[in-house]
């Protein structure tokens, strides 16, 4: 009888080890490395890393002409790339009282203090938007006072409220694009990827 | 009693927080030809505010671009936090800030569907706070924000003579889904059928009130509802001022 319940123990332990590292996204072994004073992470090879003002962008982008979807003007202006990934990272001082707007625990865990939980950090999220046309902002503690931000701009092709015109279906066809659910999926194992120094 | 001082509503009910940056040029009010509901898409005013703050990058003309209507109404349904240290609240439903001057023009509307709706540089755009859903889209506004909206509504029509002297086959009041060719189609229809649906309510209340006093009074809102007319695809309410319906 003990023998069981051991095996049944064992048993689970192996499975909750095994579903937590699958929950973990495991990092590709062919990504890249940042690594910068402040922090580094890991991104898909195929990305453009653009280091600017202290800022590091993370950035992919296929060639395709479509009307600019936030463009609200009479006459909207055509774009011709599609960012399908843009995320910028930041390491900035808190200040005393920031403002920090409407706060969402959006896709992913969130702890009972309402604070987004990616397994390697705890922080909030804000989503700053207007039909379909803004960004998450996201803040982790990091040392000395300062915040780790991370924009991540809204694609708005594919948001359902900006002005599509059509050209998200034609998009989503390309093969080269980014789509939706894998723009999210490859951003959760870029953050969880993070290491703070 | 609002009034209308250089393009500001000034009304105990609305409070001025202007985005000089999602401002285009002047517009001439005599020219205002309708208004546009729009839904923003987020849970709070601050989030689209925070949204007009930063704009957005055009990686072709290599600038940061603006755009925004002229008002926002408040849902009080977001999780706004003012100091990291405070409890997020959800800000004041129905709540109506003026983001952009009414004397200027503001891109809010985008390309059109048809040339018989008003461009930018002729009409006033309203957001009405509200979060997408994929499966529900847009939801239905608070009590509150369509309370809000059929006062602004009305108060714009007043104050904007342009408005209610322009031919008056329709109530000149436009959903953004209805009328922007780019744009998910249900995006202020259902808010827009509330407003109209409140300022008949309210109008029919003035009338009612007004009868019992034994007096004539106007209406702050100077339209009459005829008989419905209906096309092939759904039921317009149309109104005629009332100088007209009365045949005066």
């Amino acid at each position: 009888m003990n023998n069981k319940k051991l095996s049944l123990t064992v048993f689970l332990t192996i499975l909750l080890t095994v579903c937590s590292v699958a929950a973990q996204n495991p990092v590709p072994a062919n990504w890249k490395t940042y690594s910068g004073a402040a922090f580094s992470f890991r991104y898909p090879p195929n990305f453009v890393l653009k280091i600017k003002n202290r800022q590091v962008q993370l950035l992919h982008k296929v060639r395709f002409l479509h009307t600019d979807p936030c463009d609200a003007s009479d006459r909207p202006g055509n774009l011709d790339f599609l960012e399908d990934f843009n995320v910028t990272f930041g390491i900035k001082q808190l200040t005393g009282n920031p403002k920090t707007g409407e706060v969402t625990g959006e896709d992913w865990e969130t702890t009972s203090e309402g604070l987004i939980d990616t397994g390697n950090l705890q922080g909030e999220v804000m989503l700053n938007t207007v039909e379909g046309c803004g960004q998450y902002v996201y803040s982790f503690p990091a040392k000395k006072g300062k915040v780790l931000e991370i924009e991540r701009l809204q694609i708005s092709l594919f948001n359902p409220t900006a002005f599509q015109n059509g050209d998200d279906k034609k998009a989503l066809k390309l093969k080269a694009v980014v789509k939706p659910a894998e723009e999210i999926r490859i951003f959760k194992i870029v953050v969880q990827s993070i290491k703070l120094k | 009693m609002a009034e209308l001082k250089d393009g500001i509503i000034v009304d105990k009910t609305v409070t001025e927080k202007i985005f000089s940056k999602n401002e285009k040029g002047a517009m001439d009010v005599k020219k205002i030809k309708g208004i546009v509901i729009h839904q923003t898409n987020s849970q709070s005013a601050e989030s689209t505010f925070n949204a007009y703050t930063a704009g957005r990058y055009n990686t072709k003309k290599k600038i940061t671009e603006y755009f925004g209507a002229h008002f926002l109404i408040d849902r009080g349904s977001g999780t706004y936090r003012e100091n990291k240290k405070d409890k997020p609240y959800p800000g004041i439903d129905g709540k109506i800030y003026q983001t952009a001057h009414v004397n200027q023009i503001c891109n809010h509307a985008g390309n059109l569907k048809s040339k018989l709706y008003p461009t930018n540089s002729h009409s006033i755009g309203i957001e009405i706070v509200g979060r997408f859903d994929e499966t529900d889209g847009y939801p239905a506004s608070s009590v509150a924000q369509v309370e809000s909206a059929a006062w602004l509504v009305a108060t714009l029509i007043e104050l904007l003579s342009s408005i209610a002297s322009t031919d008056a086959k329709d109530d000149h009041l436009y959903a953004h889904g209805d009328i922007s060719s780019g744009k998910k189609p249900s995006e202020g229809v259902s808010s827009l059928e509330q407003i109209r649906k409140q300022i008949e309510k309210e109008k029919a209340a003035k009338e009612k009130a007004a009868k019992a006093e034994g007096i004539t009074v106007h209406t702050s809102i100077p339209f009459r509802m005829p008989p419905m007319a209906i096309d092939n695809t759904r039921v317009i309410i149309r109104y005629v001022p009332l100088h007209l319906a009365d045949g005066e």
